[in-house]
């Protein structure tokens, strides 16, 4: 193959190895739910939207020492090239559980027990990497809800393509590359809240993977934070 | 802005050995961080936030306004706005011994409107709710205007008390639920300009510059009683 990354050492969208695509955040759009987000990232468009907490429906499904976190992420019709069918596939059962579990981890479930909290995710266009965008999304939504939560969440991707480690995967880089692992975290509490990983690594380029995917998770941290900070103080942290 | 800090969740709001967590705040190590999107409030040595956003959580005493959602032999649920329904015991309301005489649905009916103190609230029991007590009752009349319930602290506030501005120049007379339900009686115009001071009240966070809003929507100027002594 060879072709995914050029002499110069440019990506596809010519972005350099160890570069985010472009991205821009957005929080509290719609008016009818609690809390909601909008991210574009590369050609990815995913909003997030939050309920809650409120009353378990159905009754059976309360727990009685915390929270009840439910997610759909799901991808529209118009999301891909050929029309997918609206029904919740397996890949997007995955996504859900994988989103729910990673956004878990920062919320204080504990601290409103005997609720439901809904979080929905809808993919309006996909371009690879779409999970992490959604964590991303998803984790400003809950903020922006007022969940009370222990830090936010950002996850994006790292892979390897025609040898080389890459930061942020492209659709094109997800298929035809060799390895995508999206990682989500929470720099604060300096803690892992997703780890995927299709395809091998040696340890030694894992570590290196993970360093990457971090640093680019930091750099999605801040522009989550800018965009709080946008949005309810509209004025530039410090 | 000036002298005021603004946090979001993760956000260091205080560092030091002896400072503990408020509400909305959390220590790890000597850092006591964020857990909502708020403002700083420091108090002693407790560091803690006052969100911005967020269901209305109850608390006891609160007056809150709500909506009857159903009722059986024991008591009425409400629908309070909150994270949690309330529930108003019928023996709050009727006497024993008249309770074969009287249906319950005469007393309260769903869809009816009420004021309620909250008696009694634990994360682990739906709040209680009581209708005894001056102002507090099934409510007749008045049109339901929603706001944030994070923004009512803002209405009550002793330092302008606008929601006595709104009533002063409207003509109308608010009840105020801690939950964001606020009943709004008057005239239609008055209703309607109430209702637009109540959503600048939601909109504007910063107390200065939201009195001098509401001002400017009722046209009320700098210490003038409007219009309420005809």
């Amino acid at each position: 193959m060879g072709k995914l990354i050029d002499e110069q050492g440019k990506r596809t969208d010519g972005r350099g190895p160890y570069d985010l695509r472009p991205y821009k955040l957005e929080v509290g759009m719609l008016k009818n739910a609690d809390g909601s987000a909008y991210i574009e990232m590369g050609k990815n468009k995913i909003v997030a939207a939050v309920y809650g907490p409120k009353e378990v429906h159905p009754r059976h499904l309360v727990l009685p020492d915390r929270m009840l976190v439910k997610c759909r992420y799901h991808m529209s019709p118009f999301s891909v090239e050929e029309r997918k069918t609206p029904a919740p596939s397996r890949r997007e059962i995955e996504i859900s559980k994988v989103i729910r579990e990673a956004l878990e981890a920062s919320i204080l479930v504990d601290e409103f027990p005997r609720t439901a909290l809904d979080v929905f995710v809808e993919v309006l266009e996909s371009d690879g990497g779409s999970r992490g965008a959604s964590i991303t999304a998803a984790s400003l939504a809950l903020a922006n809800a007022g969940i009370p939560m222990k830090d936010m969440v950002a996850a994006c991707a790292v892979g390897k393509v025609d040898g080389q480690l890459v930061l942020d995967l492209n659709d094109v880089e997800d298929k035809e590359g060799e390895v995508d692992m999206p990682v989500a975290y929470m720099p604060n509490l300096d803690e892992i809240t997703l780890l995927q990983m299709d395809g091998k690594l040696t340890v030694e380029e894992f570590k290196a993977a993970l360093n990457l995917a971090l640093k680019g998770c930091i750099q999605l941290y801040e522009a989550q934070k800018k965009a709080l900070y946008d949005h309810y103080f509209n004025s530039p942290k410090e | 802005m000036r002298g005021k800090k603004y946090a979001v969740p993760g956000d260091l709001i205080a560092e030091g050995k002896s400072l503990a967590p408020g509400a909305n705040a959390y220590k790890l190590g000597n850092g006591v961080y964020s857990m909502a999107v708020g403002i700083v409030e420091i108090a002693g040595n407790r560091a803690g936030v006052v969100p911005l956003e967020g269901k209305y959580v109850p608390r006891q005493d609160d007056i809150v306004v709500g909506i009857v959602i159903d009722y059986n032999a024991i008591a009425w649920t409400v629908d309070i706005n909150s994270i949690f329904y309330g529930s108003i015991f019928v023996r709050d309301l009727v006497r024993r011994g008249s309770r074969e005489k009287l249906a319950i649905s005469n007393v309260l009916n769903v869809g009816d409107v009420v004021a309620a103190k909250i008696l009694s609230f634990s994360v682990n029991r739906d709040p209680l709710l009581s209708l005894r007590g001056p102002g507090l009752g099934r409510i007749t009349e008045g049109e339901i205007i929603r706001i944030s319930p994070r923004s009512v602290p803002r209405l009550l506030d002793r330092r302008e008390r606008l929601y006595k501005l709104i009533e002063d120049a409207t003509g109308c007379k608010l009840i105020i639920g801690m939950n964001g339900l606020i009943v709004v009686s008057g005239t239609p115009d008055g209703v309607l300009l109430a209702a637009k001071a109540l959503k600048l009240v939601e909109s504007e966070p910063r107390y200065d510059a939201l009195v001098k809003a509401v001002r400017n929507a009722l046209n009320v100027g700098e210490g003038k009683v409007g219009e309420a002594d005809r």
